[in-house]
Order: C-alpha cells, then structure tokens, then sequence
C-alpha cells in the first residue's frame, strides 16, 4: 500500500509487520511521526526491506506467472541482505545478478477513475505499480470514480487497464482516494495531511484523528461532510486543473 | 544549492527526479542552459512540462503535459537499459565513498529513528550513470561508517561496484550541501571537495565531515548564482515550500 495509506493504519494498531520500499514518511510534508514510533517502540516489525523497482518487479514476476524475477538493482547494499532478493551469477554472461521472488498479495484495492459492473477498468494517467498489483493479488477490490457500461469499455478496448477477470468485488465510491490525489479529477487535500501530521505527533492524537474519521463515522458520506463537505471537494477539483493557488500549511510552520 | 545542482545537469541529457530540490534544480536547467534535458518520474512520468512544485513523485504534477505517462516498471526499466544520465537523491548519513543511508539511524532491530527506507534511491544509485547527492553538511551526517547502506556509492572502493554486479562505469558524481560542492578522485573513488561556497572556509568544511574528506591545495568558489537564476527560483517554488 501507498505510505499514505500504511502510516495510519499503522498507527491504529492493524499492522504487525511490514515490508517496505518507502513508508514513514510523507515525501515533501516530511516523516510520519505516527507509524515511526509503532517502528521505534518495538509494536510494528518490519519483516523486510527493498527498493521500489524491486517491489514493483516481485509483483511484475507474479504477474508474469513466474517464480522469479531478474534485475540490476540492490546489489552490494544493506536493502539487499535486509530483502527477500537472492543473488546468483547469470548462467548466460556469468556476472552477478539479482533476484526477486514473485509477491502475491491476499488483497489489492485499487482506485480507478471508471470501469463496468464486471470489474473492466480504465485509469487515466500514470499506472505507478498498479497494473502489475492488479494482477498479482489473489483477491482484488476496485473502487471507482464512475460506474460505465460495458458497452463504453468494448469500444476502446485497448484502454482497459484492469481486466473483469481479475476483479472480486467493484465499489463505486467518488472521490474515495481523499486525501489523495486522483489524475485528472482532484488534488491532494493539504489541510487534511497538515492536521494528520499535527495529531499524530502523540498517541493521543492520534487517536482523536482515527475517532474523528474512521471509528466515528458510518458511512463516506458522513466522512465527506466531516472533510469539508462539497466546498472542500470543489476545491480540491479546482486545485488539480490549476485553478486554485497551491498552500502547504506543513510548510508554514503549523 | 538548487543552483549548484541545475548546473550539473548538461542539455540532451536524462534524469531522474525526486520531489522537492531535485524537480526544482531540473526546471531551472531547463529555463537556462539545459532545454532539451530529459524530466523523468520513477511513478511513470517521462518528459512533463512541471507547472507548479510536486508534492509527491506519484502526483499528477509529474506527468502534467508529459510525452508519456506510464509505469514504474517501464522506467525503472529504462534506467536500468543505461539510458539515465543522472540521478537525484537526499541522504541521511553519507561516507566517503558516496555510500548513503536513509533506512534506520541506530540497530535496525530496534531503531533509534525509522527513515523511510530506501524508495527509489536504491534504484537511482544502482542504475543512473551519475548520481547527485543533495543533503545537509555536518558530522552527524558525513560519517566514517553507516548504520545502513541504503544505496551503493563507490562501496569499499575502486572496481567493488562492478564486481558486486553493477553496471559498469556507473556511480556517485556530485555531492552538494551547503557548504560546498564534493565529488570524487578518479583512481581512489573517495569523495573530494571541488568548490567551497562564498564565506565557507576549509576549516569550516573539517569540521563539519566526520571522514577524512580530500581537500586539493587549490579551490574554487562556487559561483554565485545569478539574478536571473534567483528569479527562476522563485517562479518555481512560490509558496517557498522547499527553497528558503
């Protein structure tokens, strides 16, 4: 999952172990001080490192049907005795190379901007590592900005991104990524992230955050309203087409 | 230092950018001396016209009017095909061979800060042809030994990042902080001041490097960075997000 979305979870006491390529941190917003004290404190192990081509070619390899993959990356470093990587010498040239074991997941959800009522989706933009988790996970739920037909998918074939085969479950959900950013159709909510990393400075904090918008809510309407309602929704279209200005209150001193 | 870091960068050129000063210092090459240098996002965005300051590499800023919005895998693949001139990354704590460390500060057991561990900095390391490392001076930070290698430099030495398999010719280039520019002697890979910035002196650069760091009797001073380079700066980052 997106660090994003493990730096909470981990903080709500749903992660005992983890395997990371990029966690604990928010990019430019900075550390996650939440999920680096369950690290820290002992109450979240990670089980192993790697790097992100690494990760995104164990779920290539699963992807592919195979148990393994070959690649250039990791060799000589600590990721690569701290992974789940091998190194062998390539049979063909004999220089070293190394291998990374296929992942599959028990469960994906993937956020895509439209599929049919099968599961045949389309996402606009860049795919970072989705198509290959899409593939490589045993189980997969899709949710989704718009509900098409099917119709609409077999006219353009070739922007199927996510098969209907490979799909379990579909759940039309707009606006499901918040506060994430969704290419094309909305921004990252600054002042979400900026209160997320505010509480989670301490436990208690924390807490307050979960209660407020996960424990404490029934449905994702009530969590829309909560965010900010239509207005915030508005603004968060408005800011991904470059309408509105860009503020970083983690950046301001908050 | 985003000036420092935009001067490297030769026009015809590919690299690959983190969010932050990395995107910021690839703009300002752009808009100066380096129009046709290639942008390319690990998250799968090859060539954008960047508009405004990304705040993550997966945000739609990094494929913003791109040539190609695709995978990580394809262009990991692409560094990994050698067709990746230059590579961005930040560190924790460096050594003298350019190795760096942005996993854990302490045991890895039970560490006494969790970073966020390698991201593509590992990758980045392991494939671009060049790699320019943009971080903070001080001797919390240049260290004689790592509490992690994150992402290979020159490892222990000349010849060890081919004989581990890396390909060939590949490696740290530049280290740029706020203190000077470093990069490396040719035959013993070991890190080496170029510039010192203006007002920065040998002393202050001894005492801030917790390694024994080659000084070559004769130094130049970084140049300053020029009106027309600050206004740039300014254009890029308005919200002063990153640069100060």
């Amino acid at each position: 999952m997106t660090t994003q979305h493990f730096c909470p979870k981990a903080a709500a006491g749903c992660v005992s172990k983890v395997e990371v390529a990029y966690a604990f941190g928010h990019e430019l917003r900075g550390l996650s001080p939440a999920s680096r004290r369950e690290v820290e404190q002992g109450r979240v192990k990670v089980a192993a490192e790697i790097s992100n081509a690494g990760f995104q070619w164990r779920f290539k390899a699963a992807a592919m049907g195979i148990p393994f993959i070959p690649t250039r990356v990791m060799l000589g470093s600590d990721t690569h005795a701290y992974s789940s990587a091998i190194s062998v010498r390539d049979p063909f040239a004999g220089k070293p190379v190394c291998l990374v074991p296929a992942c599959y997941p028990d469960v994906a959800v993937i956020h895509v901007h439209r599929c049919d009522k099968h599961g045949n989706a389309q996402i606009d933009g860049i795919a970072i590592m989705d198509l290959e988790l899409a593939r490589a996970a045993r189980r997969l739920i899709i949710t989704t900005e718009q509900i098409i037909s099917e119709e609409k998918i077999r006219r353009e074939p070739w922007r199927t991104s996510i098969p209907f085969f490979l799909v379990d479950a579909v759940v039309h959900v707009p606006y499901g990524c918040h506060p994430g950013n969704m290419a094309y159709l909305y921004y990252f909510d600054e002042d979400h992230m900026a209160e997320w990393l505010r509480l989670s400075r301490t436990d208690e904090g924390t807490l307050q955050y979960l209660e407020n918008y996960v424990f404490g809510v029934d449905d994702f309407k009530e969590y829309v309203r909560r965010i900010g309602g239509a207005k915030k929704l508005k603004h968060l279209r408005d800011l991904e087409r470059l309408r509105a200005k860009f503020r970083a209150p983690w950046a301001e001193g908050e | 230092m985003a000036v420092a870091a935009a001067r490297t960068l030769d026009d015809g050129k590919g690299v690959l950018v983190g969010t932050g000063l990395p995107i910021i210092a690839a703009i300002l090459a752009q808009r100066t001396h380096a129009p046709n240098l290639l942008i390319v996002f690990e998250a799968g965005g090859i060539g954008p016209r960047v508009p405004v300051l990304p705040v993550s590499v997966g945000d739609s800023r990094t494929s913003h009017m791109a040539v190609m919005a695709t995978s990580m895998d394809y262009v990991m693949s692409v560094a990994q095909m050698g067709y990746v001139d230059y590579g961005f990354l930040g560190a924790a704590q460096i050594d003298c061979y350019g190795n760096i460390n942005t996993t854990v500060i302490g045991q890895y057991d039970r560490p006494k800060v969790r970073l966020p561990g390698s991201g593509g900095g590992n990758d980045a390391g392991s494939l671009c042809w060049k790699t320019i490392v943009l971080m903070r001076h001080d001797k919390r930070r240049f260290v004689e030994k790592l509490d992690f290698l994150t992402t290979p430099g020159y490892l222990s030495g000349p010849g060890k990042r081919e004989e581990m398999g890396l390909p060939e010719g590949t490696g740290p280039y530049r280290v740029i902080t706020q203190l000077g520019v470093m990069g490396f002697d040719d035959e013993t890979k070991r890190m080496k001041v170029l510039s010192l910035h203006p007002g920065v002196s040998v002393e202050d650069v001894k005492s801030n490097t917790g390694f024994d760091l080659l000084i070559p009797s004769s130094l130049k001073t970084t140049e300053v960075p020029t009106d027309r380079e600050l206004q740039i700066l300014r254009k890029v980052d308005p919200a002063r997000i990153v640069l100060r």
